[in-house]
């Protein structure tokens, strides 16, 4: 749980403080999302619509989807690509492969296997979409090869990437200019070394930075209302919350409430079918902290939360979350994606 | 060691030519395992090499080339899965604290005229009780002072015993207590029987206990530590806790006897010395819900499971207070865990009786 700013300086804080200044700098014009940012963030705040799914004409294809499930994925925020052309794929594909590899040349990769030949693929995964106006999403897969295999083995992929903008609002899309692609949430799971090439290049390419997405206890909050209680493989799970309790030496409270049971609380509290308010939210979470006081006479609102598994979704304070249902899985995406728009800095 | 699958017959037979690379691959897999600073005091307690042979090996700086070599001192010697086994209880009993432990409790003696504290008896009739059930397993027993530890690696069907997913039960002799890490629901009752019967008692069972740390199981359930639970006569402080190291002035008097009070009642609670480590402690809670006026009161009983953790669970619980996380006194369903010795509950509404377990 340690973060840099903590202060003691660890090797690995160290470089990811390093990292995270590569990621800076943008050309994209300062302050031309900020009034649409600030009028999506105030409304987002109050009340979230629960998005009805959609019948998109390309549905998510059950392989693409496996690829994103049960895995841990961690996320960033990332400014709108300056230039970035859907038709230019493949070239990117061989640009940043070849970045790959003079990266590794100097030696920054040495983690990754320097034996290994690493090869970047770029491609599209419509099926993300939320709506028609959403951004198309884009796949990046780094696989690797052994130098000596047969033809025909399969690569194994090593790092994937990801980056979306499912439900965006309009408003944003509206304001960005035709010159810019916005696809404000970016995933990835593998190699952190692999992140840092790939992020580097994108900022060189495109001029986008990238920022460290965090999950507020509010939002792991409103996470754990919404997508609490639907049926996962044929079962509904329960709810787990976690809590880091801020004693000496350090303790944590997992709080798991049967899923029948949270949502027969939920539906007392909840009004309207179209939308949740913050104040339903705090309603539940309030009678939540009751029920354990009663018992432990612990406090958990003095303490924080910092990781959430709902029934469709895990996510962790830090940034980290996993899918655990192909079928909220787009609209988990745009709760996150609205997350990552009101974390970008303009 | 892994076990192939084949007759018993045949594995017999193979055992001859096969037994020797499987125990060097065993013990190399046991060396490798350890950390290398832990090696030399492992073999010393172990006591199987000469103390020549262990100083010639602390020139080796890689462990696998470590292990080859303690391997090559063991085949000279001649070594046996028996002295393969006794080195892996070693082992663990010195990294108890990678395992988490259940305990059993046996109660109402039996008749027989057994003396519990004759350890070789103990150890005959554990094993030709064990033997009667199962013929692929190996027993070992090792004694560090007052407990007894038995290593025992099954096999599945025909299969060689894995020594590699061993049972380990540590006894204490003068108490009917066992600890139990790596069961299997398979042979639970096999050595559970074999208990019962080595040690001359008619029931056992299992204690909502469980915990890394040997050492504060047995604090709890032999009550060894110092116990202010049942103080009904207040004492008074020591002179530190009464005056804080800065008083702010403008903090009110009302402020500061709140902080006595909060001082007095952990004090009460937990005493001063030290208290036995749980990393865990769980409550399955089927209570009612007690919510406001048209909020939840269909939902009978609420169901949750609430799980505490952390590196020394009691010390947390007992900093909670001061730090203005919890009312003091602190709920009686976390500061019952060290003299009940149990941390694993189940609360439900005190109306039934019955199948009620503490809402004390």
């Amino acid at each position: 749980m340690q973060t840099p700013s903590d202060g003691v300086s660890t090797p690995k804080s160290r470089s990811s403080a390093r990292r995270s200044s590569l990621f800076h700098s943008s050309r994209y014009p300062p302050g031309t999302l900020t009034s649409a940012r600030r009028r999506s963030a105030c409304r987002s705040l109050s009340k979230r619509k629960i998005q009805q799914s959609t019948t998109l004409e390309e549905p998510l294809d059950p392989a693409k989807a496996a690829l994103l499930l049960q895995k841990q994925w961690t996320l960033y925020s990332v400014t709108p690509m300056h230039k970035f052309t859907y038709t230019r794929l493949k070239e990117y594909s061989k640009h940043l492969s070849a970045h790959i590899a003079a990266e590794k040349q100097k030696g920054l990769a040495v983690e990754v296997g320097s034996e290994l030949t690493l090869k970047a693929t770029f491609s599209c995964l419509p099926g993300l979409k939320g709506k028609d106006r959403d951004p198309l999403a884009l796949l990046i897969q780094i696989s690797s090869k052994a130098p000596f295999t047969k033809a025909g083995t399969e690569d194994r992929i090593v790092w994937t990437g990801l980056f979306c903008g499912t439900y965006t609002e309009d408003d944003i899309l509206d304001m960005v200019p035709q010159t810019f692609t916005c696809l404000p949430l970016f995933l990835y799971n593998g190699a952190e070394a692999l992140t840092a090439i790939v992020g580097t290049w994108f900022q060189k390419n495109f001029d986008c930075c990238f920022g460290k997405l965090v999950i507020s206890s509010h939002d792991l909050t409103w996470l754990a209302v919404m997508w609490t209680g639907y049926e996962v493989h044929g079962h509904v799970p329960a709810t787990e919350l976690i809590f880091s309790v801020p004693v000496e030496p350090h303790m944590d409270i997992s709080y798991t409430i049967h899923a029948e049971d949270f949502k027969a609380l939920w539906n007392d509290i909840h009004k309207s079918k179209d939308e949740v308010t913050v104040e339903e939210v705090d309603h539940l979470f309030q009678c939540l902290y009751s029920h354990f006081f009663r018992h432990f006479k612990i406090h958990l609102s003095a303490t924080q939360l910092v990781k959430v598994t709902a029934s469709v979704v895990s996510a962790h304070c830090e940034g980290k979350v996993k899918f655990l249902s192909k079928d909220y899985l787009i609209r988990v995406l745009g709760f996150i994606t609205e997350l990552a728009v009101n974390n970008i800095q303009y | 060691m892994a076990p192939t699958p084949g007759s018993a017959k045949k594995a017999r037979r193979e055992s001859i030519s096969a037994m020797d690379e499987c125990l060097s691959e065993f013990i190399k897999r046991m060396i490798v395992r350890m950390p290398l600073a832990e090696v030399p005091a492992t073999l010393k307690m172990w006591g199987f090499l000469a103390e020549k042979d262990l100083q010639s090996l602390t020139l080796w700086k890689s462990k696998e080339g470590l292990a080859m070599e303690i391997v090559n001192l063991c085949e000279s010697k001649k070594a046996t899965i028996d002295h393969a086994a006794d080195l892996d209880i070693v082992y663990h009993h010195i990294n108890s604290k990678k395992k988490l432990w259940c305990v059993y409790q046996m109660s109402v003696l039996s008749d027989s005229e057994m003396n519990v504290t004759d350890v070789a008896k103990f150890q005959a009739i554990f094993k030709k009780s064990v033997y009667s059930v199962l013929k692929n397993v190996t027993i070992n027993f090792r004694e560090f002072g007052e407990a007894l530890w038995i290593r025992i690696a099954c096999g599945k069907d025909c299969m060689k015993p894995n020594q590699y997913r061993p049972t380990f039960v540590v006894y204490h002799t003068q108490t009917p207590y066992a600890f139990f890490n790596g069961i299997t629901s398979a042979h639970r009752s096999m050595i559970c029987q074999g208990l019962l019967l080595a040690a001359g008692y008619r029931h056992i069972q299992e204690l909502d206990l469980k915990s890394r740390s040997l050492e504060s199981m047995q604090d709890m359930l032999f009550k060894k530590f110092s116990q202010p639970f049942q103080s009904h006569h207040p004492r008074s402080l020591p002179e530190k806790s009464c005056t804080p190291a800065i008083v702010d002035k403008k903090v009110s008097y009302e402020n500061i006897k709140e902080k006595e009070r909060i001082q007095h009642v952990m004090h009460e609670t937990f005493g001063d010395g030290p208290l036995p480590k749980l990393e865990y402690a769980a409550y399955k809670l089927e209570t009612s819900f007690n919510g406001e006026p048209g909020i939840a009161e269909k939902i009978e009983p609420f169901r949750c499971l609430v799980k505490f953790s952390g590196p020394h669970l009691l010390e947390s619980f007992r900093t909670l207070a001061p730090s203005g996380l919890a009312e003091a006194p602190l709920s009686s369903l976390l500061t019952c865990i060290p003299h009940r010795g149990r941390n694993i509950f189940k609360i439900t509404e005190k109306k039934q009786p019955s199948n009620s377990q503490a809402e004390n």
